[in-house]
């Protein structure tokens, strides 16, 4: 490991984005434009019908514009673009052309000078509907001969393809020869996991604010984690040129990945606003939002060989995912997932089966891990399994068998795979059983109390990114322009988003760092847009500070040359005999020739020079694609109290380690670890969208009355929960800097799991573990027992 | 959404003139953490908002003449922090500490936590098991109706649309004095519950003089177990009496199955509620 003295890097951080906490931030829907009329939308009443008329003539007579079917480009599409092009299934138009697939799809918009003439315009609006089928709600009457099919045909890059048996998309990935993989194994164990549709619960809604302007292009403020992605998308379905398209960057107010595509609703935005020739603005409700996107759940059927030594031979992986009424990029996650399962342990032969099927549910996407906590959930608790019935201590059977440094990682899936270089697998293992006292763990055939203990283990990690060496089918690049202003602060401009992690604080690091300029020095909030900045594809696939980072480590770097060289003019000296520092005490990066450090000049001296003599300004622009996507680990020690009176968990204490190379803003990397574990308990313990088998409407209406996220006191003190850091460096990575944000989520479900069969001897297959459900399962073993002893 | 008139009244007189007036038309509102989700939920469709959030006589807490007299403005959060509450009739405390969350807690009103009517109403279960009386007033007109007769359905209570809740009573005695709330949610706070018990006991040398336990999330209506409570009275407490009560209890509870829990769990764990109370009063 490189050890380098940093100024900024790692250091506990002051808070640089004060409107957060002040409340005086923006977010689009704080927006106003003068003149802007105000946009509602209505929402399909079933869940799989024939529109044959949309009738919005009175609600154009009380004076609202309206947008039909009937209004929007005929361009099919995909919202995700993060994919290449020919990889990208597309399926869907911005309004429904033909029939509605969801109950909640956007069917009609209104927009008038209030919501509230809006909302009365929107109950004048007249639907015709045609045949009615009954929806389609669970894999097998989705996949069942007789099941009506939700789409006849979809595209997948130029080509048409007809829908079979309503599958949206397969991938099957052999390697090596599982048959004979599983002759050589002596223990074959093969188990079927559930995990379940959430819903994102970001705190803010989508909203959208467009403007047209007199040009004819148009200027949108939106929900987003990739700017220029939704401007090339809008520029594809309304026909317009980029350079008549500005997306402003605005704060989210997270998103979880739920606005990795464009929003469903910044298409109509902009549809409504070009037809009223005016300014709309339209911003979701919480039960828009609960109708618009949800988690991909997943069953998995793993089969897995291991010989007595624990020694793996080989796994079978099949796996079915239910997308709901869109395909927002099931193939890349059905990519991912096998990427995720065959970076997870050293299986030697391995066969992969994924497939993906259209329901008539809310359209799933990407959440926190992109099938990773979903496939950890199965593979996690299934090495527990295997390491009960081989007489093994978990850890040790994971230390036998993980992909860590030197080994193959698959990243985004098989097309991207690149080598390991640091990892923290087997420290975070044995420091962090330490921490958690895992030798004082006792089997769960002893434990006779009302309220039992149990700890459980399971590890994960994800991609820093999807760049590999070679570009395989996901796009990821990022860029900024950075330039050193007249009085030796620092303008970063970059389209790359944060999605409330602390990204942007962490870029304004790493160029505090490069060019030794005070971090409170560093501007990177507030004005940008895509007409400001070069492409930078989204922060997603935990890239922000690895590949975000890296790209603006890289141009910072680029600056500091032109720094050094303008210097050096100044100094008749060479570039490489100048020195760069910061000096804290005047605030100021400092530049002197090396050894004679009271011949200082301060870079504000430097660039006010450059501004009265006209030289021009010390600023770069460029783009980089990292090479690599290196994986962050994660390890979760959980302790539960499971009550076997009433089912209820509780979790007193965890111990969290974590692998992210170097850590650039400590206190914030934390943050993200903990606010991982409270999604990762709601996953585990509590969170699922129930539909109603009838009319295919959410159960819990779209209400957060009835969809509960834990709260902090589901949480343990804050005492109780111990995050610890491995200690690696990431060598392509900016200052040896690695990700954290999904990983933190991946093994959160199944280390609960482990850590409930510790306590109560009961597996489960399905989340999430619910009282009832424990409750229920515990009735059964008493009854078992019973039966056994004859009674 | 339609058009909603808003009126504050001054008096309490000129609320009830207003109620003799609009009857079904009128909504009363005060701490409004039900008829706002309530609206938007088109579970209720008024005209006219009365909002009675200022008439001063509707609040505080009195003592007199051994009872207590809660004004249907009381606040949670001034449950919480009383102090002759909590000596003498901690079960309400208890509960009140479990109600919503804080900021609920600051506006959320007694008073409305009863009208509301709701079968999951938290603060109605202690108040059952306290044995209040609620006052009701109407313009020239005055009646008082005992709790365990006042919930009729979900949401619906024996109150007339021109009448008004003026007062919430109930007496001090050695077994109010005595009292357990238990609770269980999907989650530790701001969470319907699945299910909630109380229970008021008064004993002594180990025999029940009288016990009362209420339920909530268990029946159309909040309830009170008469049942059970016939069962153990003038009875030696003991483990194999609480074990017997605790199978009456799961079947003199009425729950349905929703999207919360299911009907057997909810029989079954008001009876592990039960028993928790009971130990914890009794020990």
């Amino acid at each position: 490991m490189e050890k380098e003295q940093y100024d900024f890097i790692g250091q506990p951080l002051e808070i640089k984005n004060i409107g957060k906490v002040t409340g005086k931030e923006l977010y689009s829907s704080d927006i106003n434009i003068p003149g802007q009329l105000y946009a509602v939308i209505l929402r399909s009443p079933h869940a799989h019908a024939e529109i044959k008329k949309v009738d919005y003539s009175e609600a154009v007579k009380v004076g609202a514009v309206c947008i039909g079917p009937q209004d929007v480009p005929e361009i099919i599409y995909n919202e995700r673009i993060v994919s290449i092009p020919e990889k990208t299934y597309r399926d869907r138009t911005v309004l429904p052309k033909e029939k509605v697939r969801h109950k909640g799809e956007a069917l009609v918009a209104c927009a008038a000078e209030t919501e509230e003439k809006a909302w009365a315009a929107l109950q004048k609006i007249k639907i015709e509907w045609g045949k009615q089928w009954k929806p389609l709600l669970t894999l097998e009457k989705a996949l069942s001969d007789d099941a009506p099919p939700i789409y006849d045909w979809v595209y997948l890059g130029e080509e048409k393809l007809k829908v079979k048996n309503n599958i949206a998309c397969e991938r099957n990935i052999e390697v090596g020869d599982v048959e004979e993989g599983f002759r050589e194994a002596d223990i074959v164990i093969e188990k079927t996991f559930h995990t379940q549709r959430v819903y994102h619960m970001q705190f803010e809604t989508k909203s959208a604010v467009c403007v047209p302007e007199a040009d004819g292009g148009i200027t949108v403020w939106t929900t987003s984690q990739g700017i220029h992605n939704v401007r090339i998308l809008l520029g594809n379905i309304f026909n317009l040129p980029l350079s008549k398209i500005n997306i402003k960057r605005i704060t989210l107010g997270g998103s979880f990945g739920s606005s990795i595509q464009m929003n469903s609703i910044t298409p109509i935005c902009v549809a409504l606003a070009l037809k009223a020739k005016k300014p709309v603005k339209l911003v979701s409700s919480r039960e828009d939002d609960f109708y618009d996107h949800a988690k991909y759940p997943l069953k998995t059927i793993l089969k897995v060989g291991v010989k007595k030594d624990g020694t793996f031979t080989a796994a079978h992986c099949r796996v079915w995912v239910e997308i709901g009424g869109h395909n927002i990029q099931a193939y890349p996650y059905l990519g991912c997932v096998a990427g995720w399962f065959a970076s997870l342990y050293k299986w030697k032969n391995i066969k992969y089966e994924g497939t993906a099927v259209y329901t008539n549910k809310v359209p799933t996407c990407a959440m926190q891990g992109y099938g990773n906590p979903q496939i950890n959930f199965a593979v996690e608790s299934m090495i527990d399994i295997l390491a009960e019935e081989l007489k093994m201590d978990p850890i040790n059977l994971r230390l036998k068998n993980y992909v860590g440094k030197g080994d193959e990682f698959w990243g985004q899936g098989p097309t991207v795979r690149s080598i390991i270089r640091s990892c923290g697998v087997e420290e975070m293992l044995l420091e962090g059983a330490k921490l958690a006292q895992w030798e004082k763990r006792v089997p769960h055939y002893q434990k006779k109390e009302v309220i039992r203990k149990g700890m459980g283990v399971a590890r994960g990690f994800h991609t820093s990114g999807t760049g590999g060496p070679n570009p395989g089918e996901v796009i990821d690049y990022s860029g900024a322009t950075i330039k050193i202003n007249e009085d030796g602060s620092v303008d970063v401009l970059t389209a790359l988003m944060d999605l409330g992690g602390g990204t942007w604080d962490a870029l304004a690091k790493i160029v505090a760092e490069v060019l030794k300029v005070p971090f409170e020095k560093i501007g990177i909030y507030n004005g940008i847009d895509t007409r400001s900045t070069v492409f930078d594809v989204n922060t997603h696939a935990t890239r922000g500070v690895y590949c975000g980072g890296g790209a603006v480590k890289f141009v910072a770097e680029k600056v500091k040359e032109i720094l050094l060289n303008y210097a050096a003019t100044l100094f008749k000296d060479l570039p490489e005999n100048l020195v760069l520092s910061c000096n804290k005490e005047l605030g100021q990066a400092i530049i002197y020739p090396r050894e004679i450090p009271e011949n200082y000049k301060t870079i504000g001296e430097i660039a006010e020079y450059a501004h009265t003599t006209s030289w021009g300004t010390l600023a770069y622009t460029s783009t980089l694609r990292q090479k690599n996507c290196p994986p962050c680990f994660i390890t979760h020690f959980v302790e539960v109290e499971v009550n076997t009176r009433t089912g209820e968990v509780k979790i007193p204490r965890v111990v969290i380690m974590g692998d992210s190379g170097t850590i650039i803003n400590p206190n914030l990397w934390e943050g993200q670890i903990i606010g991982a574990f409270s999604r990762g308990l709601g996953f585990g313990l509590l969170e699922e969208t129930d539909y109603h088998p009838e009319d295919g409407s959410l159960r819990c209406k779209g209400l957060v009355t009835d969809y509960k996220i834990p709260t902090t006191l589901e949480m343990p003190k804050i005492e109780d929960i111990i995050v610890r850091s491995a200690h690696t460096y990431e060598p392509t990575g900016p200052f040896g800097a690695k990700g954290i944000g999904e990983a933190a989520l991946s093994s959160v479900g199944p280390a609960i799991a482990n850590a409930i069969y510790n306590a109560i001897g009961i597996r489960f297959y399905e989340l999430p573990i619910t009282p009832e459900k424990i409750l229920k399962s515990l009735q059964e073993k008493e009854e078992n027992l019973r039966k056994r002893r004859g009674e | 959404m339609k058009q909603i008139k808003y009126i504050s009244p001054r008096t309490k007189e000129e609320a009830l003139e207003v109620l003799q007036q609009e009857k079904d038309r009128a909504c009363i509102v005060a701490g409004c953490s039900n008829v706002l989700p309530n609206l938007k939920d088109k579970k209720i469709a008024p005209q006219i908002l009365v909002d009675i959030t200022t008439l001063e006589s509707l609040k505080g807490i009195f003592k007199k003449e051994g009872k207590i007299l809660l004004g249907p403005l009381t606040t949670i959060n001034e449950l919480i922090s009383s102090k002759i509450i909590l000596e003498e009739y901690p079960v309400l405390t208890q509960a009140a500490r479990e109600f919503a969350d804080p900021i609920v807690r600051n506006t959320a009103t007694v008073g409305g936590n009863l009208v509301t009517a709701s079968p999951a109403a938290d603060l109605a279960v202690p108040l059952l098991s306290l044995d209040a009386i609620v006052k009701i007033e109407s313009l020239g007109d005055k009646r008082e109706v005992n709790l365990i007769n006042f919930f009729t359905a979900p949401g619906e209570t024996i109150l007339n649309s021109h009448e008004l809740v003026v007062g919430i009573e109930f007496k001090q005695s050695d077994i109010n004095k005595n009292g357990c709330f238990m609770k269980i949610g999907q989650r530790k706070a701001m969470a319907i519950s699945i299910a909630t018990l109380a229970v008021n006991l008064d004993w002594k040398e180990n025999t029940i003089n009288q016990i009362r336990i209420a339920a909530g999330s268990v029946a159309p209506t909040p309830l009170r177990l008469t049942g059970v409570e016939e069962f153990l009275k003038n009875k030696k407490l003991n483990q194999e009496l609480i074990e017997e009560a605790v199978i009456k209890v799961s079947k003199e509870v009425n729950p349905i199955s929703d999207i919360r829990a299911s009907e057997g769990y909810r029989r079954y764990i008001s009876g592990i509620l039960f028993k928790r109370a009971i130990e914890r009063l009794a020990n």
